[in-house]
């Protein structure tokens, strides 16, 4: 088989510029489906990771803004948007629910020097870190007292700490509008894994600054004065079913319990991670089924094409087959013979290709900004592809070739 | 001495367009081991087709053909191969060498489908490049050879196998006298060393190497002539 190989690199070598031409249908096949695997990939595991980050057994409510029309009709229905009550009511009617956080954004403004960073200031239960995963780096995070005391302290995200420079430590302070807060503390570094193609927005919590719910908005007369901030009006809450297995009957249940809080009116909406990933799985799959199939149709063509040239070349060495008929080769020696040939062409079309892949899914994860991983399977499926090719596209020339009569091809000019 | 080709009533009849076409008419020959025969006749009389029955390469419309003993047209293709593969040696008119391969490479391609292993085949076909005097033209392709080095590559390809037969298409028919002659001494001493050989010819001066000179004219045998 060494010397098949051999003779047939030879063969092969004859015609570089043919050899080369007839295998850039499969190159473009095998590029294609590297990619695909690479592009798919890469989005199932920015979709995992994200649902990691924002929590398997999370639910997320979040307030949706009404047109001045909608909000005269939402308060027909006396619903006043996502609120602290609907936390109230939520935690009396759930069963499944372990913890519940909340949050506000809050339209007020870091006064200080021009900085790099413009923080979003919250006001948040003092559970909101540890619901997020947020890790402190220096200090704590919010705690309950802060609230029930209204303390003027903050928690920073790291860029604004950063920001900050020396300011920006505990023990330090910062001015809201026209009130100062005490640094607490600051948030560890939060890898943010949401991409061009995230199917959820995740926040970045290193661009944030926590304030005290009951400090900065849980109250009737806030202690922010100037914004907007005086009423129990929330942005978005988080509920952490017990189990898993408990999320769609606790979703069910949340949908249940808004519906009648909100007199049917859908100004907020509830996200489940799992049920994204879901959905961002079947997009997914459309998308490589077109892709697949366009990778299937290239290297089909690519496949004829090589089919073709094997033709030609066979046509051209009928004399060749006549002798090495002559000699003592059976008709299954010519049959391995131009299959070794056409599967060695497909496979250099398969390593061009796997090489060419690689740098079309850097291209595309640089330009596009996806996220894009090669695995093994997605190097060995269009390698093992292009062979099969080969062995597909190469059998009828090599029949034919097997199949001449041996005093005729002799005979072949 | 034993026969070592036993080949009785051969007929072969080709279709050309709607007529059809008697090439060989009932032939029967007789060839003893280490013999050295020649077959001689005008063109188109049928000689090249009967040294294809006897190679195996082309089966008779009728008759029958013992290559050893052995019926052969009664064996599959792949037996046929064998056989050629293991015991039969070709030299074509025209060569018949692969113009990629090298003088080494085409010297071993009888080997690549014989019962031979590798460190013999080696062996083998140093050998016979070496017999026919082409030991240093062993990497040169046969571009680079002249006609009468193509025809000592085409011998030292049939006799790497130790053939038990050497079957020869006019092997002078394309070289000058001269090269010719070199030619026709290098089949006398495989003869000399044991090898059958059947030279098919229509040169009478060639012919005249062999111990025998059969004739065919018109499909049929007309002639056998010793020395």
């Amino acid at each position: 088989m060494v010397k098949t190989i051999r003779y047939a690199i030879r063969s092969l070598l004859v015609h570089k510029m043919r050899a080369a031409l007839s295998v850039l249908g499969i190159v473009c096949g095998v590029m294609a489906v590297l990619s695909m695997l690479a592009i798919g990939e890469g989005a199932k595991q920015e979709a995992l990771s994200q649902i990691e980050q924002l929590g398997t057994r999370n639910i997320y409510i979040k307030a949706i803004s009404l047109t001045d029309e909608q909000k005269i009709k939402a308060r027909e229905r006396l619903s006043r948007g996502l609120h602290l009550n609907d936390v109230r009511n939520i935690k009396h009617g759930s069963v499944d629910i372990d913890e519940i956080a909340y949050l506000k954004e809050i339209r007020a403004s870091l006064i200080g020097e021009s900085r790099d960073v413009t923080p979003q200031i919250v006001a948040s239960s003092s559970n909101y870190a540890h619901v997020q995963k947020l890790v402190i780096s220096q200090g704590r995070f919010i705690a309950d007292q802060d609230s029930r005391r209204r303390n003027l302290v903050c928690v920073l995200g790291d860029s604004v700490a950063k920001s900050l420079g020396s300011d920006g430590k505990p023990g330090r302070s910062i001015r809201i509008e026209d009130m100062v807060f005490k640094i607490v503390g600051v948030l560890k570094r939060y890898d943010q894994k949401s991409g061009k193609s995230s199917v959820i927005s995740i926040r970045n919590y290193n661009e944030m600054v926590f304030l005290p719910w009951g400090t900065a908005s849980g109250t009737e007369q806030s202690v922010i004065t100037g914004t907007n901030s005086s009423s129990d009006e929330l942005t978005e809450i988080i509920v952490t079913a017990s189990n898993i297995k408990k999320i769609q009957s606790a979703v069910e249940l949340l949908k249940r319990i808004l519906e009648t809080t909100h007199g049917g009116v859908m100004d907020y909406q509830i996200i489940v991670p799992q049920e994204l990933l879901r959905q961002s799985m079947k997009t997914r799959r459309t998308f490589n089924i077109v892709l697949g199939t366009i990778a299937g149709i290239s290297l089909l063509v690519g496949g004829i094409g090589i089919m073709n040239i094997m033709l030609a070349t066979v046509s051209e060495r009928t004399r060749e087959i006549g002798i090495r008929r002559a000699v003592g080769a059976t008709q299954m020696n010519i049959i391995t013979q131009f299959l070794v040939e056409c599967v060695l062409l497909t496979l250099s079309g398969g390593i061009i290709g796997i090489v060419a892949g690689v740098g079309s899914v850097w291209l595309i994860s640089t330009m596009a900004e996806w996220r894009t991983a090669i695995t093994l399977w997605s190097l060995l499926l269009p390698f093992t592809m292009s062979a099969c090719a080969g062995i597909f596209f190469g059998l009828y020339p090599a029949y034919v070739a097997a199949r001449m009569d041996p005093i005729s091809a002799l005979r072949h000019e | 001495m034993s026969s070592l080709i036993e080949a009785s009533g051969i007929t072969r009849d080709y279709h050309k367009g709607s007529t059809l076409i008697h090439v060989l008419k009932g032939l029967n020959i007789s060839v003893d081991r280490g013999e050295f025969i020649a077959i001689m006749g005008p063109s188109g009389s049928g000689k090249s087709t009967l040294m294809h029955i006897l190679g195996c390469l082309q089966s008779p419309t009728s008759g029958r053909y013992l290559l050893d003993g052995m019926d052969v047209f009664s064996a599959p293709d792949r037996v046929r191969s064998s056989i050629r593969a293991n015991h039969i040696g070709f030299v074509f008119q025209t060569f018949n060498l692969i113009p990629q391969l090298n003088v080494y490479e085409n010297v071993e391609l009888p080997l690549l489908y014989s019962d031979i292993g590798n460190s013999t085949a080696e062996e083998r076909v140093l050998h016979a490049v070496d017999q026919v005097g082409l030991k240093k033209r062993i990497n040169h392709k046969p571009g680079e050879l002249s006609g009468g080095e193509m025809q000592r590559v085409a011998i030292a390809r049939a006799i790497a196998i130790n053939p038990s037969l050497v079957l020869a298409d006019e092997p002078t028919g394309n070289l000058d006298s001269a090269t010719g002659l070199e030619i026709m001494k290098l089949f006398k001493r495989l003869h000399d060393d044991g090898a059958t050989i059947v030279l098919i010819t229509h040169d009478s001066e060639v012919a005249s190497h062999a111990q025998r000179r059969i004739y065919i004219k018109d499909g049929l045998l007309t002639e056998e002539k010793g020395i």
